[in-house]
């Protein structure tokens, strides 16, 4: 009897095991599971990270590759500093020594040029990207931490317009700065590319450009956002979403002060000076590249205007860190904040 | 069942646990350093290698965090054993800088995806 108990134990064990140890070896490496791959690299002035959820290994590195590829090209497209062969980008724009009335674009950088003069009048004439002269005045300052000439900030004021035409633009040497748009617009068309070719689960973060697709569990991405007094990159909020564009404009990372007064690289192309009205300003919306320019209308307009304007506008949030003492919310970013 | 059958049913079970433990494990985004359990620090991992200090209790600890990995290099105490660990990556992995009262979490208990800023 005691002798049959024994031998019954020992094939329940051993049938338990041998299930146990299947399963195990099944999850591991026969079914495919969803796993993480990621890549960093430097472009647009700034750290991009992408992090993608994908069974396939060979579908989600090429696909690393490919949108490296991406964000360098919209690198290229949109610096002022350096031209490259065989395009037409905001170098060669400005500085080109061309006898021809017309330069043709690359039809990505057009649509971008357009699409950000479109934001001028919603704006109030806070977002022009016509300024490329007063961008460098103040970033020059920020690097010699000593304030600008004051008659070299009013000759900014005459800058050449911007005509577009047919995939063209006027030869007038105007001086483009898409600094706040590039991060945003290739954010946006990276997003659509993994879609399309099936990685529907990402996070990116291209410098306070943040954009996530569908979440590899079935719960949501979970982003802070920084506390921007905190030199130890601490956060003051957290939000739960997925397939959402998430930006930040602050002027706490690159800026000086003189008698107390801050001076960021955020410049208000009506008083020429740095804004003021708050120490950042968060956005949440499913378009990445609505998301940078609204973050930055958001960071230059008056904190009681652009709340309307975002009460206005469908699908758009926002979080103004003003400063340690107040705080202050959109109608519905409530639903995003979590604990 | 004889004493080779029970041989061969523990040996099995032994190469069981041990799959158990060689799961795969995830890489985590972000850590967070505590300070006599009180959070002092969130790091983002997603940057480029940084550095940062904080004030333990035997005086300042050096960390380098970034590319997806953090570590001690610099800390006052007899052993120096956190600084002796190395880099870490992974989800729940730890350092403890016993002496220092400073605890290193990576991915801690709220699991961020990523920090904007």
């Amino acid at each position: 009897m005691h002798e049959k108990i024994n031998k019954w134990l020992w094939t329940f064990c051993f049938v338990l095991f041998v299930l146990v140890m299947g399963y195990s070896i099944y999850t591991t490496y026969i079914k495919k599971q969803i796993k993480s791959y990621d890549t960093r690299f430097y472009y647009m002035d700034t750290y991009i990270y992408v992090n993608l959820y994908e069974k396939d290994k060979e579908k989600a590195e090429s696909a690393l590759k490919e949108v490296e590829k991406i964000y360098k090209k919209y690198h290229e497209l949109t610096d002022r500093y350096q031209s490259y062969p065989s395009i037409n980008n905001l170098y060669y724009i400005h500085n080109n020594e061309s006898e021809e009335e017309w330069i043709t674009l690359d039809e990505e950088l057009y649509q971008l040029i357009e699409i950000s003069l479109s934001y001028k009048e919603m704006s109030e004439g806070l977002f022009d990207i016509r300024f490329g002269n007063l961008t460098d005045i103040w970033k020059k300052a920020i690097e010699e931490e000593k304030l600008p000439d004051e008659e070299e900030l009013l000759s900014t004021k005459e800058y050449n317009d911007i005509l577009l035409e047919d995939g063209k633009i006027y030869n007038n040497h105007a001086n483009i700065d898409l600094g706040a748009v590039a991060k945003g617009y290739a954010t946006k068309k990276v997003g659509e590319y993994l879609k399309k070719i099936g990685i529907d689960k990402f996070v990116i973060n291209a410098g306070g450009n943040v954009l996530v697709g569908n979440h590899y569990g079935n719960e949501a991405y979970k982003i802070g956002i920084e506390d921007p007094t905190s030199k130890d990159g601490n956060i003051f909020a957290k939000v739960k979403a997925n397939n959402m564009a998430i930006v930040t404009s602050g002027g706490y990372q690159r800026f000086f002060e003189i008698d107390g007064k801050r001076y960021n690289h955020i410049i208000d192309p009506m008083t020429l000076y740095p804004s003021n009205h708050t120490l950042s300003v968060t956005v949440i919306t499913e378009d990445s590249l609505e998301a940078d320019i609204l973050s930055t209308i958001l960071f230059l307009m008056d904190i009681d205007k652009g709340r309307s304007l975002v009460e206005q506008l469908e699908n758009v949030e926002a979080i103004w860190y003003v400063s340690e003492e107040e705080q202050i919310v959109s109608t519905g970013f409530n639903e995003y904040l979590y604990e | 069942m004889n004493k080779a059958d029970k041989i061969v049913v523990l040996l099995l079970l032994g190469i069981g646990i041990l799959f158990f433990f060689l799961k795969p494990k995830k890489k985590s985004s972000y850590a967070e350093v505590y300070l006599k359990n009180e959070r002092i620090l969130t790091i983002d991992l997603h940057t480029e290698i940084r550095t940062y200090t904080v004030n333990g209790t035997l005086g300042k600890v050096i960390i380098e965090a970034g590319e997806g990995k953090i570590r001690v290099v610099e800390e006052n105490s007899p052993n120096h054993i956190c600084s002796k660990q190395g880099w870490v990556s992974q989800v729940d992995d730890t350092i403890i800088c016993l002496p220092n009262e400073i605890i290193i979490e990576l991915s801690g208990k709220e699991k961020l995806d990523t920090i904007v800023k």
